[in-house]
């Protein structure tokens, strides 16, 4: 799943302070599932900050407004009532779900509810961790089922590197070194000569790197 | 090839090498750079200038290499692949080369959170294997990563850093084969403190057939304070023993017991087999170094 966290409220209230009438949006999907951008969350904020702008004497009107997926265009034109009545939207979905409502309502100014962290899974209740970067040519099945790039702060493929101890990342003990892990998962499956290969160099540009990213599938087009 | 290098003459010919770290200044001037150069410029055989070391900004260590080459003294470059990608890795082979620079250490560098610019977007788009691959490919096949021509090849002798201190152990020879195989000429180990452990990994590494010509040179810092040893004691990919730094607790002038220590740690890594060599790493203590070269 995408997850985030919500933005800091004082930053929150500072971006929408010209405004006195809001649509505050959540999304049903992945950020409903991490409890950061969901209808729950969408009303916790829109009551936040009108108590905030109660307290300093001024009044806040919001609507509040949560659909399935806010990536979507389907989805986001059940905005369009709410939208109108309202100067301002705050979304608390994704990025993208953010970028979908900002074009589908380009006379309104759209502002971020939360920060977008990274495509992952609750490793336990509470507990989020960061698993894939979209990195567009997948190699989990050379690496044991551990993805490097989204897993060494050096996004290396000849790991590990002469950081690693322990176990652990030289960037935070607090993190497990993914090499190691590769390395204890390929020899626990008896795949130990295949890191014994130079990997070589990696062509980036299907990832991040070759500029932003369009999937076009003519099976699918109408 | 790498007809220029002074320090693969001396290898082949089986002498052991002496090569200082030194400390590149934080300032646009090669003032201190030159005083530190002329306490060590007839001690040592070559000096080893680090890449920004700590992923702090230092002076480019292209420039201090020119600088310390002019006077005479033979450099080995470090070149790391946190600040460059494969375009840039390229270039500085080539610069490095065409400066006469005959010796280049190829490092995957400390992670830009470990220093005092953590806001830095990495770069890494080569690791270090890689990178050594791409520089014997310039020298030996002519070409360039993508298979370009390289116009006039560069004369380079090939270095990469390996850690006999980090993890896995086991692991940690088939790392080094891979680095040896993609091109390396020698190895360059992080600073030796824990004889026991250096004497496992030498150990593996001797078992590997493929790795028994390869020189390696020994890191070594000269320890000088408690806080010092322990703050290295706390740096990644390190290894202080709790027993060094007691004994520099428990001595009255713990200068005098870092250099007691050091001498007992070159004494015995240069009766290592294997090691052909050491670097030691200055740093802005190239006096002491001095000292202890005698």
């Amino acid at each position: 799943m995408i997850t985030a966290v919500r933005k800091p409220l004082n930053e929150i209230i500072e971006m929408v302070a010209p405004y006195e009438k809001i649509l505050v949006t959540g999304c049903g999907t992945c950020v409903t599932i991490d409890y950061s951008g969901g209808a729950k969350e969408a009303a916790i904020l829109a009551s936040q900050l009108r108590i905030a702008r109660r307290l300093g004497g001024k009044k806040l009107e919001t609507l509040e407004q949560t659909v399935e997926r806010q990536c979507e265009w389907e989805f986001v034109k059940e905005f369009t009532d709410h939208a109108a009545e309202c100067q301002a939207i705050i979304s608390m979905a994704c990025g993208a779900g953010i970028q979908t409502v900002a074009a589908a309502f380009p006379d309104k100014p759209i502002f971020p509810g939360v920060n977008t962290r990274f495509i992952g899974m609750p490793q336990k209740q509470g507990v989020w961790e960061e698993r894939c970067v979209c990195c567009g040519n997948c190699v989990l099945h050379l690496t044991g089922g551990l993805c490097p790039f989204a897993r060494c702060a050096k996004t290396l493929l000849n790991g590990p590197c002469e950081g690693s101890q322990n176990g652990k990342c030289e960037v935070n003990r607090e993190l497990d070194c993914v090499w190691q892990q590769i390395y204890d998962s390929l020899k626990e499956k008896g795949r130990l000569a295949d890191l014994r290969k130079i990997f070589p160099l990696r062509d980036w540009s299907t990832g991040e790197d070759g500029g932003y990213r369009i999937t076009v599938r003519e099976d699918m087009m109408l | 090839m790498s007809a220029n290098s002074g320090l693969k003459k001396l290898l082949e010919k089986g002498e052991f090498v002496i090569i200082a770290g030194i400390g590149i200044p934080r300032g646009a001037d090669f003032k201190p750079l030159e005083e530190r150069y002329k306490l060590l410029e007839k001690k040592v055989n070559a000096f080893f200038i680090p890449d920004n070391p700590g992923a702090n900004v230092h002076l480019l260590g292209l420039a201090a290499a020119v600088h310390i080459e002019k006077r005479g003294g033979e450099t080995v470059l470090e070149l790391n692949c946190r600040d460059r990608n494969r375009i840039a890795i390229q270039s500085s082979i080539l610069g490095a080369a065409a400066l006469g620079i005959p010796n280049l250490l190829f490092s995957t560098g400390d992670h830009q959170t470990l220093g005092n610019f953590r806001g830095a977007k990495r770069v890494y788009d080569v690791d270090l294997t890689q990178a050594i691959q791409i520089a014997r490919g310039m020298r030996d096949e002519k070409k360039f990563s993508n298979g370009e021509e390289v116009e006039q090849p560069p004369s380079i002798f090939i270095g990469a850093e390996v850690n006999p201190f980090a993890d896995p152990l086991e692991f940690r020879p088939a790392l080094m084969a891979k680095k040896v195989e993609a091109g390396a000429d020698f190895v360059q180990t992080r600073a030796v403190f824990d004889l026991e452990r250096f004497g496992k990994w030498i150990k593996l590494v001797r078992q590997q057939e493929s790795l028994q010509k390869t020189p390696i040179l020994a890191g070594i810092i000269p320890l000088v304070s408690v806080e010092q040893a322990k703050a290295l004691q706390e740096a990644p990919g390190m290894m202080v023993p709790d027993s060094l730094i007691q004994r520099l607790e428990s001595s009255g002038k713990p200068e005098e017991e870092g250099i007691k220590i050091a001498k007992e740690i070159l004494t015995q890594v240069k009766k290592t087999e294997g090691v052909r060599g050491i670097v030691l790493h200055a740093g802005g203590m190239e006096s002491l170094v001095s000292d202890l070269i005698k």
